[in-house]
């Protein structure tokens, strides 16, 4: 929903927040309902209410427990039956400078002050173990935003009495904390209310009224920050970028002007601007993020723009490259089914708001944002949050160059007249174990992220994880794929649990980028024996559609499952572990001394 | 004055997303559904914007009824 997106209409959205939210709960379709619990320092009402709609548009339904007035600390921290009984999956605290109870005096030593801050921290730090403790539930901490005045001055900022540099120092604590502990987030309210303008967001006359800890026009900005993380951590993140060329990349029309009219690099101001676009894409790319294009122009104009030699962005920075005279609708949904991922993971970028309308009829789901000019794009990008990065795993560094190893797999495909040779030639070698905490934060990713290749899309926190690769009766398998041509990293994961004799599959999934390479095969085998291993006699999976998982509809029947109910709403299926033989052919699997023991 | 309540009218349909509702200078609170304390602030917030005026923090939670708002509206544009 446009009004949803940066840059935001503050008053409209606060005008029209029950209208709003009556459409897009219309538009739910088939939502994930998760559990909020909103622990407060201020008023926190105001803020659920807006917040809910930013959550909504991701098709996400949120449920809210909200503390009572202040009492945020005594909730989490003493045994508390409402919150037991609402059983958070999420527990965010809000709190902000107003909390700070006690700053530095201007007669403290500096190791009273080192003692205050630590007292400080212990007070939030017991906070959140105590979550971890009782809920094993994600949690999300503000930071601390800079107040409203600086007794000091300047000197606020440096002296170890400033009440600023102290709440600098505890964020700084607090980002040690979120450094060295999973499933624990920073809400950056510091950052969010700097972008706002702190002048604007400290609102004395809401605070002393009805102490809302911020302006009632900052809402939407803190709102649209917060439920970019939740996304996030619900694996709602997009994955691509689809761009178009011509005043979106450089300035000017190639095919008009010549490759040496564009503008583009250090000589002119515009071209200054583009150079800064390009650049903050060419950041997105290597954090993961894939990038396409997306023009009306003739590919040889394309190539000759992208070689530019002040463009930073190059042919092969591209993963896919449409450039011809196609309806630009067409060549994204062509380009989502090249790298086999779901149009709704696309963004859209592109400075003619025709071309982003068409797309935004066609594909409601992709993100367009608006801008007017090259100087608006970083903004819309990144403030929209459609890239939150929650880890970021060797994978993501990695993922650019994974898709573009998978154009040189098809190349090599088309040299092959047999699949199986095919296969044969890839010298492909997976490492099938037990869930190990370096591959932790990439299985929870994969696991909140994939959508297609999955029979039950059951989504899992890492912590939730964590917990289950502990348990003595829970099979939980990461698979990892890698050939001649590169790493392909961790690609599937499955989950089991033992009851009595019979295993069931609770999650299992695999990367679409490894499609059809049998990877599925040996990780059943993996999956099986280990099974068989813990005692098991049969191997109980279901089926549940999505409007996106119609390509496992007969996975189980593959693998040689029997079907043994079937209703409109899921399949299952079984098979007796003596009646299944191994399907692995083409992959080696990586072994090691211990492997059989491990689990 | 008339208009200043036409308008509020309005804002209130909007914010409440409800047709029918009509407000006059009786109106309290309790008679409008959604209307609590919490939801004050931020229909105050609006009526704000839409008249571009600023409640003072010693009465802004005192107003009784929608009469008393409309005064305080018409005070500061002057009418």
């Amino acid at each position: 929903m446009d009004v949803l997106q940066f840059p935001l209409q503050c008053e409209n959205i606060i005008k029209n927040k029950r209208k709003i939210k009556k459409t897009l709960s219309a538009q739910l379709d088939n939502p994930k309902t998760i559990k909020i619990a909103v622990l407060g320092g201020s008023t926190t009402a105001t803020i659920v209410d807006i917040l809910e709609l930013f959550l909504l548009q991701y098709n996400l339904r949120p449920e809210f427990y909200q503390s009572e007035y202040n009492q945020y600390w005594s909730d989490a921290v003493f045994e508390n039956e409402a919150l037991n009984r609402f059983h958070p999956d999420i527990v965010w605290i809000h709190t902000t400078c107003r909390n700070i109870t006690a700053f530095p005096n201007f007669d403290d030593t500096k190791q009273v002050v080192s003692t205050l801050l630590n007292e400080t921290f212990n007070h939030y730090q017991q906070m959140w173990e105590a979550l971890r403790q009782k809920y094993d539930c994600t949690v999300i901490q503000n930071n601390f935003e800079m107040l409203n005045y600086r007794i000091l001055g300047n000197r606020d900022a440096y002296d170890y009495r400033g009440r600023n540099r102290f709440l600098a120092q505890l964020n700084e604590l607090f980002c040690q904390y979120a450094e060295t502990h999973s499933g624990f987030y920073i809400n950056d309210l510091n950052y969010i209310s700097a972008a706002f303008g702190l002048e604007k967001w400290h609102d004395l006359r809401v605070w002393y009224s009805y102490k809302l800890a911020m302006s009632v026009d900052a809402v939407p900005s803190f709102a649209l920050n917060l439920a970019n993380l939740i996304k996030a951590i619900y694996g709602k993140n997009k994955k691509f970028i689809s761009v178009d060329l011509d005043n979106t990349l450089w300035g000017g029309i190639i095919g008009d002007d010549g490759v040496e009219k564009i503008e583009i690099g250090h000589e002119t101001a515009e071209g200054e601007a583009y150079l800064e676009l390009q650049n903050y894409l060419l950041l997105l790319r290597s954090m993961g993020v894939i990038l396409t294009v997306n023009s009306k122009n003739d590919e040889s104009n394309a190539l000759a723009g992208l070689n530019h030699p002040e463009s930073t962005l190059k042919p092969n920075s591209f993963s896919v490259i449409k450039a011809n005279w196609e309806p630009k609708n067409n060549n994204l949904r062509q380009t989502a089914e090249e790298l086999n991922l779901g149009i709704d993971s696309a963004v859209f970028l592109d400075d003619n708001p025709f071309e982003r309308n068409i797309v935004s009829e066609n594909y409601p789901n992709v993100a367009v944002p608006a801008f007017e000019t090259v100087t608006d794009c970083i903004a819309s990008l990144d403030r929209n949050g459609y890239f939150e990065v929650l880890n970021l795993s060797a994978d993501d560094l990695h993922r650019a160059n994974t898709y573009r190893e998978n154009a040189e797999r098809r190349e090599l495909q088309n040299q092959f007249s047999d699949y199986g040779d095919y296969l044969c030639s890839l010298n492909m070698k997976a490492e099938i174990k037990a869930f190990s905490n370096i591959y932790m934060s990439r299985i929870a990713q994969l696991t909140n992220k994939t959508n297609q290749f999955n029979l039950t899309t059951k989504r899992y926190t890492q912590a939730e994880l964590e917990t289950l690769s502990q348990s003595e009766n829970c099979i939980c398998l990461f698979g990892r794929l890698e050939d001649r041509f590169g790493d392909n990293g961790v690609v599937a994961v499955s989950i089991g649990r033992l009851v009595e004799n019979t295993a069931h599959i609770d999650l299992w999934l695999m990367s679409c980028r490894v499609l059809k390479r049998g990877m599925e095969c040996a990780m059943m085998d993996e999956f099986i024996r280990r099974a068989a291993w813990k005692g098991a006699e049969r191997i109980r999976g279901v089926y549940l559609p999505t409007t996106k998982n119609g390509m496992v509809k007969s996975f189980y029947q593959d693998m040689g499952f029997q079907l043994v109910e079937q209703t409109a709403d899921f399949d299952v299926w079984e098979i007796d572990i003596k009646n299944y033989v191994n399907r692995n052919v083409n992959i080696s699997i990586l072994t090691e001394e211990n492997n059989g023991t491990d689990f | 004055m008339e208009q200043i309540f036409e308008k509020l009218n309005e804002v209130f349909r909007v914010f409440f997303d409800d047709e029918t509702l009509s407000v006059d200078e009786n109106t309290i609170a309790a008679d409008v559904p959604g209307w609590d304390s919490l939801e004050h602030i931020t229909l105050l917030s609006v009526i704000e914007d839409e008249f571009k005026v600023s409640f003072d923090v010693k009465k802004a939670s005192k107003y009784g009824n929608v009469g008393e708002l409309a005064k305080e509206i018409g005070k500061q544009l002057g009418e």
